[in-house]
């Protein structure tokens, strides 16, 4: 699907985020709500990453960390600007974000609450053109080119998000973020709000104006099929901390990580012959604002020994393959047969 | 189809689905912005409508007030004083109909028997109303003379259609003075009020934290000082020497100091949401700069609850001046508003004997419904986009 | 009542599967008259539900299945509408009443619902009031159908919640539904359907909000409920792997008609209705190979103005020819149980025609 280049564009250190819990009348902090723990990843120049997990995983948080919406509690952002700079995005102020933002923009999830219900299309795909200083000529040619691009008449840049539909929206917003050219975007479940037949639509877009365009994706989402779909790679995230990072076929077929293992196995596949639901998981996601010592997936693991609940494990290559490593914070994964689909 | 394409829904395709073919109209629609959708979805509320053209009616009538009224305000007819409207004639003692109405002239006089004020017609000559007449010079809004009426009668007959007050002043007149700074009132105070609501509530919604608790524990304390006694503390604060205009500018401070808060509120509840819209995270991530998303995604996004909010506030300030001048803190005569015609009613001597005096409070209900009719129909058109989603 | 009388009242026979239609659907049509125009929210669907059986209805947003399921147990919006059709529902004791005949506030139909037919929905938030406690919202049914006094209504609550697997009970029983997780909802939500031991459970997307792996619990639970009661399933979603794992037979739904039902094998195996297979081909699998997905050509009509003729025919690849524009297709046998509406196979033996 993608070629893959040595140098990443997009690297992640140690990022964390911690949010504040406020209580009592002066709503002083009394502990915080750890969203993303210490979490370090690669992403390389025109492929695919897929950031995978369930709520409160902290994947939206990583997501929106990295654009910068929410200020880091602490970690790196490298990011490989449009002239080829390596800059760390966490120590920006706000007048040198503005000019590295041009080459990293981002798709949200709900086509409705993202455009902004009162401007036409036009002014809504031309807003960061704006921002740039285009002048009013040239963001309408521009906008007719990105309309085409993403399937939609040109001519529907007079009218309002009201008269379309989900996926048509999705197309607008995507039409959006590559104004000014982005080479990274931040896809934070992007199909998820829209019908099973629509999905496909978007995804096969987004496919197209990668390969049009040598994108590089982060694709966020908590559907596994269509990580199997989009992504070159996956990131497995478990309250707020990366449980594997692996390539696509090798995470699904041979995980090393019990939950990795535990969503494979409770995601329903459209196929009645298939076996399912063999066993579940039980129990649910840890208190996030506690302290956790040891793995946060312990509690639910059936492999869980009391090392588990004593030592956090380290995310660490476990094969010997160093081209294409295989990322898992698991102290047992050589010793335990997980299986895959 | 090729593979790369498949993700295309041309036009003609789409179309296809639809079996009529409704485009001009669709379009229409489409490219509807937030207004006109307001406006459709308004013009459905009968009641609404009416109401504003009542309103439109009210306010092009105190804007005209010297041309309306057929008499000056200050104007006394001796021979008809503390005297009831004066009827309406058809039709004439030989029984012939006219088209056009007319009236007699009447005077009150003095039964010597029963002592009572009676009313008496004089017959002999009729007096047809007539539009577009010349009748009492004025200055129209202090600029010009004129002596253009919209309808009168000619000199030497005599209209009181809501009859006279104690001083043989034309009631109707008054009242159509009255209108101008009753109606006029509420619009100064709203405008104030608009501008503070809006950057007090603003900023309370925009910064939130510690600015916003301050500013909101402000607002709530003002608001539960009881307000007709800071009213009158506050008019009565301002010095009975002032000219009329002065204690007029005075009165619509006082109106706004309290009618900001309501919108204020508003306004510092839509932030707090609109900030956390994705389109707002959208336009930040894009580069827009905070005042260009002030201006273009957080305001038109709840200016139309801003005017629905001031749209049922303008009752309130109505309802407030004429209270204040019915007391007698607010407005005092020669200054003619509704509230100074009502505080000539204010016995019940008056009410027994002269009913009449009571017609400007029918108009203070009116107007007071009329905004309300229309802040309920614009309420209900004001999100176009709710059953959108 | 005791503990033991949970046990008492589950069915004696587990082993045989009973085919007694307890529901029988015929012709319901649903229309919404609105100032912009009719909407045919549901246009003509026939469907059976048999006793212990489980029986998915499979369609995309705006297919009319969730108002197939309202108009069951009458609580549709409550706009200018017209239902007409029958709903033929056997009673415990063994009546069959048509619930569209039962006024919709009617004490008729409130005895049917929660005591013989209850739905479980896809928000849990919003299933439940905010300002009762779990105890008094289980109670009040329990109180309602089966005259329970409160302490015998709050032991049994809590029974039921133990049942459906949420820890400490005992504590969770008096919690407030804003307190506990998703997850926990929705067990609290299927206690409160299965207070009564109905006969048929209609589930309305009751996992769509829920995490993969709550999924799995949840859909579970249901399953075990299912087996402990013989309670018969009706599940409406949009998710071609739960449908798959979840119900025997399917039904489906395109733009208020029912396109296509059969047995689910047969279904995923031969789907033989053009949106069926076009269904099919845009959802990425997750094991397999891996195959392109196509999305459906079009986009699905306006509400306000339906096609003439078979309602698929704007966007289907495989039309036979003009009568697909003009005439409704009627109903085709494939195989054993397994039928399709469509042109393309009406040569072989037509058994309705709508």
């Amino acid at each position: 699907m993608s070629e893959k280049h040595n140098e990443p564009i997009l690297e992640v250190q140690e990022l964390k985020k911690y949010f504040p819990v406020k209580k009592g009348f002066f709503r002083s902090a009394t502990g915080v709500v750890r969203a993303v723990d210490d979490v370090t990843f690669s992403i390389y120049q025109g492929e695919t990453l897929g950031l995978v997990g369930e709520s409160g995983s902290g994947k939206t948080t990583v997501a929106k960390v990295i654009m910068r919406a929410y200020d880091p509690t602490s970690g790196k952002i490298f990011i490989k600007t449009a002239e080829g700079k390596r800059v760390d995005m966490a120590e920006l102020d706000r007048r040198e974000l503005k000019s590295v933002r041009k080459n990293i923009q981002m798709i949200f999830q709900d086509p409705y609450s993202s455009l902004n219900p009162r401007m036409p299309v036009l002014d809504l795909i031309a807003e960061p053109l704006q921002a740039y200083g285009w002048t009013q000529k040239k963001c309408v040619a521009r906008v007719g080119e990105l309309l085409s691009l993403v399937g939609l008449n040109p001519r529907y840049m007079r009218r309002y998000p009201h008269a379309f539909s989900g996926g048509q929206r999705q197309r607008i917003s995507i039409a959006r973020a590559l104004a000014l050219n982005p080479s990274i975007i931040v896809a934070d479940e992007p199909a998820s709000a829209l019908d099973v037949s629509v999905q496909a639509q978007i995804l096969n877009l987004m496919e197209d104006m990668q390969e049009k365009l040598n994108l590089t994706y982060l694709f966020i989402t908590h559907d596994l099929s269509v990580v199997r779909y989009l992504c070159d790679r996956v990131a497995v995230m478990y309250a707020g901390k990366l449980a594997e990072v692996a390539k696509t076929e090798e995470l699904f077929t041979k995980p090393l990580h019990p939950y990795t293992s535990a969503l494979l196995s409770a995601v329903p596949d459209a196929d009645p012959h298939q076996r399912w639901l063999e066993e579940t998981v039980s129990g649910e996601v840890i208190d996030l604002s506690k302290e956790i010592r040891g793995c946060p997936f312990a509690p639910r693991c059936k492999y869980a020994v009391q090392r588990c609940h004593d030592v956090l494990p380290l995310l660490e290559n476990k094969i010997s393959n160093i081209e294409n490593p295989h990322f898992a914070a698991c102290h047992r994964s050589n010793e335990i047969q997980l299986k895959g689909v | 189809m090729s593979e790369t394409e498949k993700h295309i829904i041309t036009e003609e395709k789409a179309e296809k689905s639809e079996s009529k073919k409704l485009i001009a109209k669709e379009e229409q629609l489409y490219a509807a912005s937030q207004w006109r959708l307001m406006w459709w979805r308004f013009k459905r509320h009968k009641l609404a409508m009416v109401s504003a053209v009542v309103l439109v009616i009210f306010y092009l009538v105190a804007m005209f007030c010297e041309v309306v009224a057929p008499y000056e305000p200050l104007y006394r007819d001796i021979d008809y004083v503390q005297a009831p409207p004066q009827k309406i004639h058809f039709v004439d003692e030989t029984g012939k109909f006219h088209l056009r109405p007319f009236v007699y002239r009447t005077s009150q006089i003095l039964d010597s028997e029963t002592w009572e004020r009676k009313s008496v017609e004089d017959r002999s000559q009729k007096y047809p109303i007539r539009f577009f007449i010349r009748g009492d010079k004025y200055k129209f809004w202090k600029l010009f003379y004129s002596n253009w009426h919209l309808f009168g009668v000619e000199e030497g007959g005599n209209m009181h259609l809501l009859g006279t007050d104690r001083l043989g002043r034309d009631m109707l007149s008054r009242v159509i003075y009255g209108s101008r700074i009753s109606l006029s009132i509420g619009l100064v105070g709203i405008v104030i009020s608009f501008f503070m609501g809006i950057a007090i509530g603003g900023v309370a919604g925009y910064y939130g934290g510690i600015i916003d608790n301050i500013i909101q524990r402000m607002i709530e304390t003002l608001i539960s000082i009881p307000g007709l006694p800071m009213w009158m503390a506050l008019g009565a604060a301002l010095p009975a020497t002032w000219p009329p205009l002065k204690i007029y500018f005075g009165m619509t401070v006082i109106m706004s100091i309290i009618g900001w808060t309501g919108l204020a509120r508003v306004v510092r509840g839509k932030f707090l949401s609109l900030r956390e819209e994705d389109f707002v995270v959208a336009a930040q991530l894009c580069g827009t700069s905070e005042s260009k998303i002030i201006v273009r995604h957080l305001l038109p996004s709840f200016m139309s609850h801003i005017i629905v909010s001031l749209t049922l506030a303008l009752p309130g300030m109505i309802l407030g001046e004429t209270t204040l001048s019915f007391i007698g803190i607010g407005l005092r005569p020669p200054v003619v508003s509704w509230g100074v015609l009502l505080n000539g009613a204010q016995n019940v001597q008056a009410v027994a004997m002269a009913p009449w005096l009571l017609f400007p409070a029918l108009f203070v209900i009116v107007a007071v419904l009329a905004f309300n009719f229309l802040g309920d129909g614009l309420r209900d058109a004001a999100d176009p986009y709710s059953t959108n989603e | 009542m005791s503990v033991n009388a949970v046990e008492i009242e589950k069915t004696e026979n587990k082993q045989t599967v009973s085919k007694e239609v307890i529901l029988d659907v015929k012709d319901l049509k649903v229309k919404f008259l609105t100032d912009e125009g009719a909407v045919h929210a549901v246009n003509g669907v026939d469907f059976k539900v048999e006793s212990g059986g489980s029986v998915g209805i499979l369609g995309e947003s705006g297919c009319g299945k969730t108002m197939t399921a309202y108009s069951i147990l009458q609580i549709l919006p409550r706009v200018k509408k017209i239902v007409t059709g029958q709903v033929n529902f056997k009673t415990k004791n063994g009546s069959i009443q048509n619930l569209l005949k039962l006024e919709a506030d009617g004490k008729e139909i409130r005895k049917i619902r929660g005591k013989e037919i209850s739905m479980i929905f896809q928000e849990p938030m919003t299933a439940f009031s905010p300002v009762y406690t779990i105890c008094n919202q289980i109670s009040e049914a329990l109180m309602i159908h089966q005259n329970m006094d409160k302490i015998a209504a709050r032991e049994r609550s809590i029974k039921l919640l133990d049942l459906v697997g949420i820890p400490d009970p005992g504590r969770a029983v008096d919690a407030y539904p804003f307190q506990l997780s998703g997850g926990m909802r929705q067990r609290a939500m299927i206690a409160m359907a299965l207070a009564c031991h109905p006969r048929i459970l209609i589930a309305d997307e009751p996992t769509t909000a829920l995490d993969v792996t709550i999924q799995a619990q949840v859909l579970k639970l249901i399953q075990s409920m299912q087996k402990e009661f013989n309670l018969a399933l009706m599940l409406i979603t949009h998710n071609l792997g739960v449908i798959a794992h979840m119900v025997k037979h399917v039904y489906v739904m395109y733009l208020g008609r029912i396109v296509e039902e059969g047995p689910v094998e047969e279904i995923f195996d031969n789907p033989s209705h053009p949106y069926t297979k076009a269904l099919f081909k845009s959802i990425p699998k997750l094991g397999g190979n891996k195959e392109k997905i196509h999305p459906i050509e079009g986009t699905v009509p306006d509400a306000y103005v339906l096609p003439k003729g078979c309602a698929f025919h704007a966007r289907c690849t495989e039309m036979v020819g003009d009568i697909c524009r003009f005439k409704i297709p009627g109903r085709t046998k494939i195989s054993e149980n397994h039928y399709v509406n469509c042109f393309k196979y009406s040569n072989e033996e037509i058994i309705e025609n709508v």
